[in-house]
């Protein structure tokens, strides 16, 4: 019957915990439940990325693991470019639609919806599917407004302190939805490097430091759980791409509450396994995540 | 019945203005790829812009849409109903007359100059003789390109920027209060008033004055602007100077020159006297008579005495030095057998003088373009490039999956072209300041022209490279390196380039597709279409 609770109901706890409670409940419950769950779960095969997401989702414990009824909620997928669902340089989306959907049957109050784009806001969300899709599925679809960011204190080794989207800040539960792309600069666009949709100021500059701008800002924003949409991949030409001769079709969905073991496991699905962005390390020494993801509970699931 | 006519023009005025502000905000971009031809109708409904497009490209231009036929109707109207597409019609009319009524109204109370109407036909004759030329007089002052480019560049930002100001302000004052209303006042302001980008044009300042000066010289006398200066109205002027209609005065006149008072344009100077090159059918003569004795009828053409247009001759020969001084400096600049580097045209723009003889430089592919790349060109292009479209990647690059811009234009100087062809057409080709560049120059990792690039493969390289630092460590980094045949022009490595100022990657125009042998290599990469054909479009 415990399910997750809000970052409101948490503040709550925590004011009563100060009057006397020995134990903050809520780290508590989740502890106990987790322990019966796999962190990360993977699943492929069929031609339905709705299903994999649904598979995988229930693997994790179901939507209600990490939604609690009246929750606000934040999916961020990748609408970055101005790009077909086909050329894969955008998350899947009926993926997201689905996940929207399940934020909603688990009792959100609202789910909201959207990226900082590279490409104009207005083409990407159109060009992608997401915005339509998203909505039908019953999302609150925003475009980024500039005026909606706060200055929040990181005290990372690179960024001191940045720009970050409101929404992000002040939601209930954070589901990050990021797409498995080829970078050239980071050899891989995984579900770290999804969160450079959700600041503001000039992104440019994290390109000189990437892999520690991305554990930086890793510290500041925490997802409660991560779906990696790798129904279509781009191998090359990323994160752009373009050509459908670089995309390539793994049907998998990689869910879990450990991003950089799901980047770790997304790494293996390209053709070059071997191939892993630098922050893997960086993160495990910092405590940020395993990228050793099969020394966390697990789970291959076939669709 | 008078009264009747008056109200009737009005609402005709206002409704015909309200339909121009509809078109406008239509062709705001909405995120969906959809251009409807009525959104240029009205910068295609000037028959004098239609005449020098055909003097100019020496060609009846096939890229026109079905709307020039409005310019045509708009051409064969006055004979019949004298200048009333000025009276009635004219957007930019309506508002010189809103602004010259407003001043009759005012307490101001100064003299009236008398304004000569003859401007208008020394102007439009002198910019008929120069669009053969390929001199833009006609582009540049015709009312209706010249009421849609100050619309979109100086109007519109304008107003977006005041409304900007404002919803940040609610927005703040939301923040301080707490009270929820400002917060829905902002939210309103945000998706359902505002443009999703605030427009930015470069010496938006000199459209703004142009606008002014246009607008303002009609408090000096009715309408001044239309009677004296507009070459659309000395075009129409000069097709009726023969007309159908006729202005006739009944014998209960009493010769009190109410009507001559009342003519906004210029009747002459007694009540008798009537002129339909000038005559705007205003019915303002009319509803002053107080003997009823103005009527309008039919009559032959060639019937009774008229003041035809008369330009003295002498001002013909001033008329044709002046062109030939003019040409002559348009020329001049010419010294350089290149192209200007910076003039990076949109996508399906024809060669150089065949685009500049049919531009209107009314600015629709400005107020279309989703990015805010295209901008008015200031000397770029020579004088008579002035407000051709050009794309500046500093403000925005051009997107390689629209082709608005190509869609939108009235006149095919941008060619249309569809969302296949955009992405076969080079704009230019990129270059690499090494000096700048931070993996080239300073040893920083950086790549983010690489990440935007659109083409694949990507136009732009990876070149692996060991750098020696100061402190004598090696560092393992990735160099930018350009594809020159791969690269089309679109400039998001320039408009994303870290290095702020003056960016270290940037585009110039050698090798665009309308222009290959402006290309440094032998082999150009043109693939389909008739853009690749290897003859030099500044040599005409």
């Amino acid at each position: 019957m415990s399910h997750r609770i809000s970052r409101r109901r948490a503040i709550g706890l925590m004011a009563t915990a100060a009057a006397g409670l020995a134990v903050q409940p809520s780290i508590f419950s989740r502890g106990m439940r987790a322990a019966s769950l796999p962190s990360v779960v993977r699943a492929t095969g069929g031609d339905s990325p709705r299903k994999l997401v649904e598979a995988a989702v229930s693997s994790l414990g179901g939507m209600s693991r990490f939604v609690a009824r009246g929750n606000i909620v934040v999916v961020k997928p990748n609408i970055g470019w101005d790009r077909s669902p086909e050329q894969a340089a955008n998350t899947n989306p009926e993926a997201v639609a689905t996940v929207v959907e399940a934020c909603l049957n688990a009792g959100a109050k609202r789910v909201h919806v959207f990226d900082r784009t590279c490409n104009d806001a207005r083409r990407t969300y159109a060009h992608s599917g997401i915005a339509a899709a998203a909505r039908a599925a019953g999302a609150e679809v925003s475009y980024v407004d500039e005026n909606l960011y706060k200055n929040v204190t990181l005290n990372g080794v690179y960024l001191k302190e940045w720009n970050v989207y409101k929404l992000i800040l002040e939601c209930d539960t954070l589901i990050n939805m990021p797409i498995a792309k080829h970078h050239g600069l980071s050899s891989r666009t995984l579900s770290m490097k999804n969160w450079m949709g959700v600041i503001g100021g000039n992104r440019g500059h994290f390109h000189h430091n990437m892999d520690q701008s991305l554990i930086d800002l890793a510290a500041a924003v925490k997802p409660h759980v991560t779906i990696l949409d790798a129904y279509r991949i781009l191998i090359a030409g990323g994160p752009t791409g373009g050509s459908l001769d670089l995309v390539q079709t793994p049907r998998t969905v990689i869910a879990g509450v450990d991003q950089i073991a799901v980047d770790a496991w997304a790494c293996t699905l390209f053709p070059d396994a071997r191939t892993v962005p630098g922050y893997l390390d960086m993160a495990k020494k910092l405590g940020l995540g395993e990228p050793d993801f099969r020394s966390l509970p697990h789970l291959e699931i076939a669709v | 019945m008078t009264i009747g006519w008056r109200g009737a023009r009005r609402a005709v005025q206002l409704s015909v203005l309200a339909a121009f502000t509809y078109t406008f905000i239509q062709a705001e971009y909405r995120g969906l790829d959809v251009v409807r031809g009525w959104w240029s109708a009205f910068t295609s409904s000037d028959p004098l812009c239609l005449t020098a497009v055909v003097a100019g490209s020496r060609s009846w231009p096939l890229g026109l849409s079905a709307w020039w036929l409005l310019a045509i109707a708009v051409g064969l109207s006055p004979p019949f109903l004298a200048r009333a597409f000025c009276g009635w019609v004219c957007p930019l009319g309506t508002l010189n007359h809103a602004v010259s009524a407003a001043r009759e109204r005012s307490r101001i109370k100064w003299a009236q100059r008398t304004a000569s109407r003859y401007w208008k036909y020394r102007f439009v004759i002198l910019a008929l003789v120069l669009s053969f030329f390929g001199v833009p007089l006609a582009f540049w002052f015709s009312s209706l390109p010249l009421l849609y480019r100050s619309a979109t560049l100086a109007v519109h930002p304008a107003v977006n920027l005041a409304g900007q100001r404002l919803s940040s302000g609610l927005l703040s004052w939301h923040e301080a209060t707490g009270a929820e209303p400002l917060y829905s006042g902002y939210q309103w302001l945000r998706d359902s008033v505002l443009s999703f980008h605030q427009p930015y044009f470069q010496h938006a300042g000199l459209n703004i004055v142009v606008l002014l000066v246009v607008l303002g010289i009609n408090v000096l006398a009715f309408r001044m602007w239309c009677r004296s200066f507009c070459p659309l109205g000395g075009f129409l002027g000069i097709i009726g100077h023969r007309s159908l209609l006729r202005r006739t005065i009944q014998p209960a006149c009493n010769h009190c020159a109410a009507c001559v008072k009342a003519c906004p344009a210029d009747m002459g100077a007694t009540p008798e006297e009537w002129n339909p090159s000038e005559c705007l059918l205003c019915f303002r003569c009319a509803a002053a008579c107080r003997k009823q004795a103005v009527e309008f009828s039919w009559r032959s053409p060639w019937r009774g005495t008229l003041r035809p247009v008369n330009v003295p001759r002498r001002d013909l020969s001033v008329i044709a030095i002046a062109g030939i001084a003019i040409l002559a400096a348009s020329r001049l600049n010419r010294i350089s057998p290149a192209p200007n580097g910076r003039l990076i045209r949109p996508p399906g723009a024809l060669p150089e003088p065949e685009f500049l003889a049919r531009c209107l430089r009314c600015g629709e592919c400005m107020r279309i373009c989703p990015t805010n790349a295209i901008q008015p060109a200031g000397l770029a292009a020579g004088w008579e490039g002035a407000w051709t479209p050009v794309i500046v990647p500093e403000t925005g690059y051009c997107e390689l999956e629209c082709n608005l811009c190509s869609r939108i234009c009235p006149t095919g100087a941008l060619k249309r072209v569809t969302a296949g062809e955009r992405k076969t057409l080079k704009l230019g080709t990129a270059v690499i300041d090494r000096g700048r560049c931070l993996p080239h120059a300073m040893a920083i990792p950086c790549l983010v022209c690489e990440e935007h690039c659109p083409v694949t493969p990507k136009a732009i390289w990876v070149r692996e490279k060991d750098e020696i630092l100061r402190d004598g460590t090696y560092v393992k980094l990735g160099q930018p390196i350009i594809d020159p045949q791969r690269c089309v022009g679109c400039g998001v490595c320039e408009h994303k380039c870290p290095v702020q100022g003056s960016p270290a990657i940037y585009v110039r125009s050698f090798g665009e597709t309308r222009a290959p042998a402006s290309f440094f290599l032998s082999e150009f990469p043109a693939k389909d279409g008739d853009w690749g054909t290897a003859h030099d479009p500044y040599s005409s």
